[in-house]
């Protein structure tokens, strides 16, 4: 048997033995400590240095790996995969890196928050209202959260007729931002867009909610087509995510509150309305009754007028013309002279010893006239 | 199956209540108004008292590739 301690290898053969020995025994390892000697090159290829007080171990990622700005100093949790590079010796390859502690979470918060700040993802000019109600929403949530929970029993209680989308995420931990930006995603590709996404997740530690303040989904929340609503429970320093959303609630039960109307306020209002709708029409009617009384008040009074003078007239006329029939003259005691059948209008019509007939009311007297005796000189006719 | 538009009608009831108050208006308008206004209230008030709330998982697809959406039931 040939013992360990007399092989003899070659430089790349034993590198490749030593590799082999790390991917059998160590595929993934996490490791954490203190952030050092972090240098980005070329804006693509990411080193640094972790280390604690006896050891440093050498990191080396992309950058899209990197959720935030890192800073010497910050500690961290990475995961990855040591490998004994060939040329440059041991190494670990980065697949995930995660912030510990409430120090680094809140440094990393701010370096992010300035770098935003300076693009104006925060301006409030790029807020939109979220429609109010809306019909269709979706949901961003951890199911087996409180958050959930009561968001759900409180939109319930508050509307009716939601069409309510969830996704199931991961709000803590490494594989937290991916869920959440794929979330975002699979929502604005979908052919019809929601109405509004809400985002929540019950309160936590800065190093808790470092998922919502990770570059990635501030950027995701930021560029949404879809409005959204993000609700994180606490109410001290307000993640990014917030910070970038259209609206903030600070708390799951609150986005539920902000979302909709109360429907116990809007039955009271339509109520109301229907109570103002009666009361217009009551309103409409008794006007136009009032109106046609009033017409109808007017017109009588008009006729009576009208009728009264027309009436006055027509007794006025029949006297006029009573005064020039001759039955009526007759009747007086008038008598119509005639000498052959002609009326005798004055004296040069007659002379004496004629014949003239009388009409009197009931008679035609038969008279000769025996003398003629002139009036003076007033002439009737 | 067409959904309730909430909105419209609320907003329609809205417009026919200020309609039914304005002073220009005809007896036979008040009535095909408040005609219109009652039936409007009575579906909106149905329709909050019985509509059902729909929760719909959507499952998140990991693939970095493709970006459709699931709905699982």
């Amino acid at each position: 048997m040939v013992a360990l301690y007399e092989l003899e290898f070659g430089v790349s053969d034993f590198v490749a033995v030593a590799n082999q020995t790390l991917e059998y025994a160590y595929p993934s390892v996490v490791i954490i400590g203190e952030l050092a000697n972090f240098k980005v090159s070329k804006n693509k290829w990411v080193y640094f240095d972790l280390k604690d007080e006896f050891a440093s171990l050498r990191f080396f990622g992309t950058v899209y790996q990197l959720n935030t700005p890192l800073e010497d100093g910050m500690l961290l949790r990475v995961k990855g995969s040591p490998r004994l590079h060939p040329q440059f010796g041991f190494s670990i390859t980065v697949s995930q890196i995660e912030l510990v502690g409430e120090g680094t979470a809140k440094k990393a918060a701010t370096l992010l928050e300035k770098k935003l700040a300076a693009e104006g993802l925060f301006d409030p000019a790029r807020k939109r209202l979220l429609p109010y109600p809306p019909a269709r929403i979706g949901l961003i949530a951890s199911g087996e959260s409180a958050a959930y929970v009561d968001f759900s029993k409180i939109i319930n209680q508050r509307w009716a007729g939601l069409e309510i989308q969830h996704v199931d995420v991961l709000v803590q931990g490494a594989d937290a931002p991916e869920q959440i930006v794929n979330a975002l995603n699979t929502f604005n590709q979908q052919q019809d867009l929601l109405d509004v996404l809400i985002i929540t997740r019950g309160g936590g530690s800065a190093e808790d909610l470092q998922a919502f303040n990770a570059e990635n989904v501030v950027r995701a929340v930021a560029g949404s087509r879809i409005p959204t609503l993000v609700a994180i429970g606490h109410e001290r320093d307000f993640t990014l995510a917030e910070l970038v959303a259209d609206v903030r609630a600070s708390t799951p039960s609150h986005a539920a509150e902000i979302l909709t109307p109360d429907k116990k306020a809007v039955l009271g209002e339509i109520k109301r309305q229907k109570a103002s709708m009666a009361h217009a029409l009551d309103s409409v009617i008794f006007n136009k009754l009032d109106n046609l009384n009033r017409s109808k008040i007017m017109l009588e009074n008009s006729t009576k007028t009208v009728v009264g003078s027309s009436y006055e007239q027509l007794l006025s006329r029949k006297s006029i013309l009573q005064a020039y029939d001759p039955d009526f003259a007759l009747r007086r005691g008038y008598a119509l002279a005639r000498i052959n059948d002609k009326l005798i209008r004055n004296s040069a019509d007659v002379a004496a010893g004629d014949i003239v007939n009388l009409e009197i009311v009931d008679a035609i007297l038969r008279a000769r006239v025996e003398d003629i005796q002139k009036k003076g000189k007033k002439y009737y006719g | 199956m067409v959904k309730f538009n909430y909105v419209e009608a609320d907003q329609r009831l809205g417009e026919i209540v200020a309609k039914l108050q304005s002073t220009d208006i005809s007896v036979d308008e008040a009535l095909d108004l408040y005609k219109e206004g009652m039936e409007l209230a009575e579906k909106i008030e149905d329709y909050l008292k019985t509509a059902e709330q729909s929760i719909k998982q959507i499952k998140l697809n990991l693939e970095k590739t493709s970006n459709k959406s699931d709905s699982d039931n």
